[in-house]
C-alpha cells in the first residue's frame, strides 16, 4: 500500500478500499433489513393462520365448559363418516375402543364403523361383506380384544363374530340363545343373554356358564352390559333389574348395587345411592379400576367402585341435544390410553369422546397421547427438513473452519516473491493489492 | 511522509482489515440467523397448512357439532324433497344459525322458486327471521303481514276445497303452526316499535289457531306487562301454567306480575 515512488496511487488504492467497504456495508445492512422484514412477514403469516385455523375453522357451537354438565369434559362428537343421510350415525347403541385407539361403534343395529381417535373413519363393515359370507342382522354387543379383533354380539343371528382389524370377518360361533352383550378380557369372551352369562374362549369354546332369568340375586333379566375385570371376575349390567351385579369368574355372585324399587321403571333417583340406576346399560372399567355404567334413563354415567362392593362414587352427565349432554345413551367404553370415554349417545345419533375427573392412571402420558390424535406424521416432513439443513449448515460450517485454520502465508524475510504472490491472489482484490505492496516495502 | 510512520501504516492498515473481517463476520451470522429462522417459520407454515389440509379442519369430511349434524341433515331433506316449504326452513334457519348468511340469502331465493303449495308459508317464516336477523325489521315486518295474508288466503281455499269434496271441514283441521309462527314474529316486530296494541291483537290472533299454545299466552302476557296490564299479564301466565304446570318463563312473568 505504501509507495514511496507513487504516494497518490496508494492514496487511491485506499480511498477505493474504503468506497468498497462503505458499499458491503450498506448491501449487508439492505440484505439484512430485507430478510427481517421477510422474517417479520413470514412469522405474521403463522399467526394469522394459526388464529384462522384455530377460531374460524371452529364449529360456531362448539361447547364450552361453561355450557357443559358439571364435571364433564367434552372431547369431540362423531356423527358419521360422511355428510349424507346414510353415512351419518343412526341410533349407535355400542361401542368398543380398541388397543390402537380405534373407536368401534354400531350404527343403524347392522354395521359396525371404526373411528380413529380423531374422529375421522376407519373402517365401515355393513352388509353385504362378500361372497359366502354372512352379515350382522342386529347387533347387540361389540368387544375389542387385545389384538385389535373386534368380537360381535349378533342377536339376529345368534352368533358371536369375529371381525380382524380391518374390520373382515375371521370367523364366528353360535350361541345358545340370541346374545345381547359380550366383553374380551385374559383370553376369555364373556357371553350375556336374556337370562345367562356364558364364558367362552377366543376360538368359541364354552369354558363355564351360569344363570337363570328373574330377580333373584343369583338371577338376571335381559343384562345388556358385561366387562371383565382384570382377576377374571365379571361384571353385568342386569339392565331390566336396575342393578349392577359382580360375579367371580366360575359364577357366585360376589356383590350387587342397585335393584328396582316398586313403581314405575325408571322411578330409582339417580342421587338414591342404593337404588341409582333406571336401566343400567353399557358398563366398562376406567384406569383406576372403578366400574363406569351407563344409564339411558337417567342420562348419565355413574362410577362404582369394585373394592367397596360397588359403592357409587360419582355420577356425570344430564338430558339434552347440545354437544356435551345425552339423550338414552346406552354404551361406553374407555380408552386407557388417552383416559377418555367413548359413549353411544343414541338418540342423539352420535358418539361423545367425553373425559371424566379422576379416571386415568397415567396422566402425563394420556395428555400426550390425547394430543397426538391425528395427522400428526405430517409434522415428521419438516423436521427431516430442519434436520437436514441443520447437517448441511454445520458441514459448510465446518469445511469454512478447516480451510480457515490452514497455516497463514508467510508476509515477511524468508517468504519468496512467488510465494506471497500466491497468498495475495487468494485474498479479494484490495487486500491483495495491499500485501504485495506491503512485501514489495519489505523487500 | 517520515520512514517511520511508513513503517507503521501496514501494521494500522492490517488491524483495519482485521476489524472489518470480524464486524463482517458478525453481520455475516445475523443475516445466516435471519436465514435459517426464515426457513424454520417456513417449514412451521407449511406444517400448518399441511396439517389443517390433512386432518380436514379446512373442510370436515363430516359433522363435528349437533349445529353441523343440524345443516347436514336440513341439506340433505332439501335434496330430498325440493319442493317442501318446511325441509327449506329447517335448512334457512340452520344456515342462519351457523352465521351463513350469504348462504341462506340463496337458500331464501332458491326456496322461494322451487316452492309452489301452501308450504311456502314455512319458508316465509324463514325469510321474515332472515329479514329481523339483519336488522330489516320495516321489511320483516311487510313480509310477515304479506305472508299471513297468504297463508289465510290458502287455509280459506283449502277448506272450500274440502267442503266441495264432502268433507265437512272446519278451519281448525288445518294445520296453522307455521301460521301461528308468522303471528308470534309480527308481535315480536311490532313489539320492537312499542306498538303494544298491535302487538297484543296479533298473538290473540294466533291464538285463535291454537287456544292451549302457553308460549303464545305468555308471549302476550309480557307485552301486557310492558302495557302496565298486570291483570291481564296474571291471566295470561295463569293461563299458560294450566297447560305446561312447570313452564319457567309463565312462572318467571308471574311472578312480576305480582310485583
Amino acid at each position: 500500500m505504501v509507495d514511496e515512488n507513487n504516494p497518490q496511487v496508494s492514496e487511491d488504492e485506499d480511498v477505493e478500499y474504503v468506497d468498497t467497504m462503505v458499499v458491503e456495508y450498506v448491501d449487508n445492512r439492505r440484505r439484512r433489513t430485507l430478510l427481517a422484514i421477510i422474517l417479520l412477514i413470514l412469522v405474521l403469516l403463522l399467526v394469522g393462520l394459526g388464529w384462522y385455523l384455530t377460531v374460524l375453522t371452529k364449529p360456531y357451537d362448539q361447547p364450552n365448559s361453561g355450557s357443559l354438565p358439571p364435571g364433564l369434559n367434552w372431547v369431540r362428537s362423531i356423527y358419521g363418516w360422511g355428510k349424507t343421510p346414510n353415512t351419518l350415525l343412526n341410533a349407535p347403541q355400542n361401542t368398543a375402543i380398541g388397543p390402537n385407539g380405534t373407536i368401534w361403534s354400531t350404527t343403524n343395529g347392522t354395521m359396525l364403523v371404526g373411528f380413529n381417535p380423531d374422529g375421522s373413519a376407519a373402517h365401515v363393515v355393513s352388509p353385504p361383506f362378500g361372497p359366502g359370507l354372512k352379515h350382522v342382522l342386529k347387533v347387540a354387543g361389540v368387544a375389542v380384544a387385545p389384538n385389535g379383533e373386534v368380537y360381535v354380539a349378533d342377536y339376529g343371528r345368534h352368533v358371536v363374530e369375529v371381525y380382524n382389524s380391518n374390520g373382515q370377518l375371521v370367523r364366528e360361533w353360535p350361541t345358545e340363545n340370541p346374545p345381547t352383550g359380550i366383553a374380551v378380557r385374559n383370553g376369555r369372551v364373556a357371553v350375556t343373554d336374556f337370562k345367562s352369562i356364558t364364558i367362552y374362549d377366543p376360538t368359541g369354546h364354552k369354558i363355564v356358564s351360569w344363570g337363570s332369568r328373574g330377580s333373584g340375586p343369583d338371577q338376571v333379566d335381559l343384562p345388556q352390559g358385561v366387562v371383565i375385570g382384570s382377576d377374571n371376575t365379571v361384571y353385568v349390567s342386569d339392565t331390566q333389574n336396575a342393578r349392577v351385579t359382580a360375579f367371580s369368574p366360575n359364577g357366585r355372585v360376589l356383590w350387587s348395587i342397585g335393584g328396582r324399587t316398586p313403581g314405575l321403571m325408571a322411578s330409582n333417583s339417580p342421587t338414591d345411592t342404593q337404588h341409582p340406576f333406571a336401566l343400567p346399560s353399557g358398563i366398562t372399567i376406567d384406569g383406576q379400576g372403578h366400574l363406569a355404567v351407563v344409564d339411558p334413563f337417567q342420562f348419565k354415567v355413574f362410577f362404582l367402585d369394585p373394592a367397596q362392593k360397588g359403592k357409587v362414587i360419582a355420577s356425570y352427565g344430564d338430558f339434552g341435544q347440545q354437544d356435551g349432554w345425552f339423550a338414552y345413551p346406552s354404551g361406553i367404553s374407555y380408552d386407557p390410553t388417552r383416559d377418555w370415554f367413548a359413549i353411544a349417545d343414541t338418540a342423539n345419533n352420535r358418539l361423545q369422546i367425553i373425559r371424566f375427573p379422576n379416571t386415568g392412571s397415567n396422566g402425563l402420558l394420556s395428555a400426550a397421547s390425547r394430543l397426538t390424535v391425528g395427522p400428526v406424521w405430517i409434522c415428521a416432513i419438516p423436521l427431516i427438513l430442519l434436520l437436514l439443513a441443520a447437517v448441511a449448515f454445520f458441514l459448510s460450517r465446518r469445511r469454512k473452519s478447516e480451510e480457515e485454520a490452514q497455516p497463514p502465508a508467510p508476509t515477511s524475510g524468508d517468504a519468496s516473491v512467488n510465494d506471497v504472490a500466491e497468498n495475495a491472489a487468494e485474498l479479494p482484490g484490495e487486500e491483495a493489492g495491499a500485501s504485495s505492496a506491503g512485501v514489495s516495502d519489505d523487500e | 511522509m517520515a520512514p517511520e510512520e511508513m513503517q507503521h501504516e501496514p501494521e494500522e492498515l492490517q488491524e483495519e482489515e482485521t476489524e472489518y473481517i470480524e464486524e463482517q463476520s458478525s453481520r455475516d451470522r445475523v443475516s445466516t440467523i435471519l436465514t435459517v429462522a426464515i426457513f424454520v417459520v417456513v417449514l412451521g407454515v407449511l406444517t400448518v397448512v399441511g396439517y389443517a389440509v390433512v386432518a380436514g379442519w379446512l373442510n370436515p369430511p363430516a359433522p363435528r357439532t349437533v349445529g353441523e349434524a343440524t345443516l347436514v341433515a336440513a341439506q340433505a331433506a332439501v335434496a330430498a324433497n325440493p319442493s317442501d316449504g318446511g325441509a327449506w326452513q329447517a335448512y334457512i334457519t340452520s344456515l342462519m344459525a351457523a352465521n351463513q348468511n350469504a348462504k341462506a340469502a340463496q337458500a331464501i331465493a332458491m326456496a322461494q322458486k322451487a316452492v309452489k303449495d301452501e308450504s311456502i308459508t314455512s319458508v316465509n317464516v324463514a325469510v321474515v327471521q332472515y329479514l329481523a336477523s339483519q336488522g330489516k325489521f320495516d321489511q320483516a315486518l311487510q313480509t310477515a303481514n304479506a305472508a299471513i295474508t297468504k297463508d289465510l288466503a290458502f287455509r280459506q281455499a283449502e277448506l272450500k276445497n274440502l267442503r266441495a269434496n264432502g268433507v265437512l271441514a272446519a278451519e281448525s283441521m288445518i294445520p296453522a303452526d307455521h301460521l301461528i309462527k308468522l303471528y308470534v314474529l309480527k308481535s315480536q316486530l311490532l313489539d320492537r316499535q312499542k306498538k303494544y296494541d298491535d302487538a297484543v291483537a296479533s298473538l290473540t290472533a294466533a291464538l285463535q289457531y291454537d287456544q292451549q299454545a302457553s308460549d303464545v299466552m305468555t308471549s302476550r302476557g309480557y307485552i301486557y306487562l310492558e302495557m302496565g296490564r298486570k291483570a291481564d299479564a296474571k291471566k295470561d301466565f295463569q293461563n299458560a301454567l294450566k297447560f305446561i304446570p312447570d313452564y319457567a318463563p309463565a312462572l318467571s312473568g308471574l311472578k312480576k306480575a305480582g310485583e
